[in-house]
């Protein structure tokens, strides 16, 4: 009977540590996310991004399977708060697994669900190698060289790794700058 | 502040007056600084507002509501000045409101503050977020304006006063030296009447007056010396002025009187004939003339000698003269031993008595020579003439008549009246 107990509780345990897990992709803050549908496509138009865009704007949403429920959400959002696009450019918007990086060469921007440290670096030299501004919902990826993400403190701003930015090859308009925090890295 | 000099004075108003002119040239000089720095600071509060509408607009378009409300607080942090600020959305709700005092109710056209407003547009879509506008307070600077305006008033009326005393002081004085000239034309040397006494000022007022006294006390003395000498010198000429008159009188005297006899002599005659003919003419008035001679006057003379014959002549005359009885009556020396008589409103009949007078008082008279010896008696022919002179008539006839009538008592032997009236 203790043998089934301490099994049981096992069982519990485990159980509750695999939904944690696997719901954690799941658990993005919605108002968060309305934020980051805000952003991207501006983030594009007033960068040097800008000069990338050929008939759309295109935006690459990369998510591992398990966020791609959220990453449809944050389509959504986006296609909501611009219909018509931004600025006379349709917004294309490609949601794409980390394994298939390619699909997003031609992005101006690419989005940066949660994945595993490989992936994720992997995905970043993807976006180095082809001028491509990065953004992520997790500030920590910051530290591995996302440009972009948000800081939620008292106040929410974007959340600007300089040193991202400087080496992809991208400028940001001033006014950016202005409004964001600025990423001085984990050291500093 | 009367040993203070006019000059000093002077100088003194016109630095007074001076800072009266620059102290209202400093208030408007820093006026045009505070109105230069309160449009400065319009200029500014339009460059803040053109500054933070992009930044709240991008805030508004990037979903970032709590960084627009901190990043305001910041704004009104740095800038004091800002009195009230509200943001609103386009349906006009307010997104973020800020009143520095809740008391004061500010709007468009309060004092001391400027507005500014805008509408919050999104630069990359050109759609319109929302509509901020502040009002700036310009209290510091109207609270220098004010200070300065009290301190120009201040030191304005301050010199005003000191001038406006300078100015009576100044005028008090010129009053003075009005009186001091008032009293120095009142002067008269004559009546010493200036009752001026010695200053005891330091000032030029002071060294005029004392002059003036000084000059005056001199004038006076000489003026006392001139009346001496004035009062000489009129004595003088007094004494000198009798002196000529009788020397004149003497001379007139001479001129017209013989020397010997006393009487007046032939010139005179002519002169005094000639007056009481016009007169007689105007009047209608008889004249008669008696011309007498001496007898044998040559023999006189031949006999005792030229100074009896001039006692003689003396003798005669005197008794001639002593017969007159009427001041009209004018008796001459007509030539050596000849006189005549001039008778105003008097006819031959009373010429005739005169005669007959003369030759009774010849009779009384000793004639002694030059030895004390008597001599004959003397006595005298007498021609009479008279006249009521007219046109038809004149002295000269008048004259002849005389003369003819003396020359029939010369014929008639001698110490008788012979008449020769004119028809």
């Amino acid at each position: 009977m203790k043998l089934n107990k301490k099994f049981i509780s096992l069982f519990l345990i485990t159980n509750t540590i695999f939904y944690v897990s696997t719901l954690d992709a799941s658990n993005y803050d919605n108002d968060v996310l309305n934020i980051f549908s805000k952003i991207l496509p501006r983030f594009i138009i007033m960068s040097t991004q800008k000069k990338k865009i050929k008939d759309n704007i295109e935006i690459c949403i990369l998510n591992d399977d398990v966020d791609k429920l959220t990453a449809e959400s944050l389509q959504k959002k986006i296609k909501k708060n611009y219909p018509d696009g931004i600025q006379n450019y349709p917004i294309h918007l490609l949601n794409s697994n980390y394994k298939v990086l390619d699909t997003c060469k031609n992005s101006q921007l690419i989005f940066l669900f949660n994945s595993n440290e490989k992936d994720i670096n992997r995905a970043l030299l993807f976006a180095q190698e082809n001028t491509i501004l990065s953004m992520s919902y997790d500030e920590k990826l910051l530290e591995s060289g996302v440009a972009i993400s948000l800081f939620i403190g008292r106040k929410v701003l974007p959340y600007i790794n300089m040193e991202a930015i400087k080496n992809n090859k991208i400028e940001l308009n001033g006014m950016l700058l202005r409004v964001s925090k600025i990423y001085y890295g984990k050291e500093k | 502040m009367r040993s203070l000099s006019i000059e000093i004075k002077i100088i003194i108003g016109i630095v007074l007056f001076t800072i009266f002119i620059v102290g209202a040239e400093r208030y408007q000089l820093s006026d045009n600084i505070m109105n230069q720095f309160i449009k400065s600071k319009k200029s500014k509060n339009t460059l803040l507002i053109d500054t933070i509408s992009p930044i709240i607009a991008l805030n508004i378009s990037l979903g970032l509501d709590s960084s627009n409300q901190e990043y305001l607080e910041q704004v009104i942090k740095q800038n004091s000045d800002i009195e009230f600020l509200n943001l609103t959305d386009t349906n006009k709700e307010t997104i973020f409101t800020y009143t520095k005092n809740l008391k004061q109710v500010i709007k468009k056209g309060t004092k001391n503050v400027n507005f500014s407003s805008k509408n919050i547009i999104d630069s990359i879509s050109g759609a319109q977020l929302g509509f901020i506008y502040i009002f700036f307070s310009n209290k510091e600077f109207e609270e220098v304006r004010k200070k300065n305006m009290q301190t120009t008033i201040t030191i304005s009326a301050f010199t005003l006063f000191l001038l406006f005393f300078f100015i009576l002081l100044i005028k008090g004085e010129l009053r003075e030296l009005k009186n001091l000239s008032k009293d120095v034309l009142n002067y008269d040397p004559k009546l010493n009447n200036l009752t001026l006494t010695k200053s005891n000022r330091l000032d030029e007022v002071g060294v005029i007056h004392n002059a003036i006294m000084s000059m005056i006390q001199k004038i006076s003395s000489h003026a006392k010396d001139l009346d001496e000498i004035n009062l000489l010198l009129e004595s003088k000429v007094k004494i000198r002025t009798k002196e000529l008159e009788e020397a004149n009188e003497k001379l007139k005297e001479l001129s017209i009187t013989d020397a010997l006899t006393q009487l007046y002599n032939r010139r005179y005659f002519e002169k005094h004939l000639e007056d009481i003919w016009d007169i007689a003419s105007r009047k209608n008035v008889q004249i008669s003339i008696i011309m007498c001679d001496i007898d044998f006057f040559k023999h006189v003379n031949d006999t005792y000698g030229h100074l009896v014959g001039d006692d003689v002549l003396k003798k005669v005359a005197h008794a001639m003269k002593i017969s007159l009885k009427r001041s009209s009556d004018f008796i001459a020396r007509y030539g050596g031993e000849e006189f005549i008589i001039v008778m105003y409103d008097t006819d031959i009949k009373g010429a005739q008595e005169l005669c007959t007078t003369i030759q009774s008082n010849l009779k009384d008279i000793n004639y002694i020579d030059s030895n004390n010896s008597q001599i004959k008696p003397i006595t005298l022919s007498f021609g009479i003439s008279s006249i009521i002179p007219s046109t038809d008539t004149n002295r000269e006839s008048l004259i002849k008549h005389a003369d003819i009538a003396l020359y029939r008592a010369k014929e008639s032997g001698r110490n008788c009246i012979r008449m020769d009236e004119i028809v």
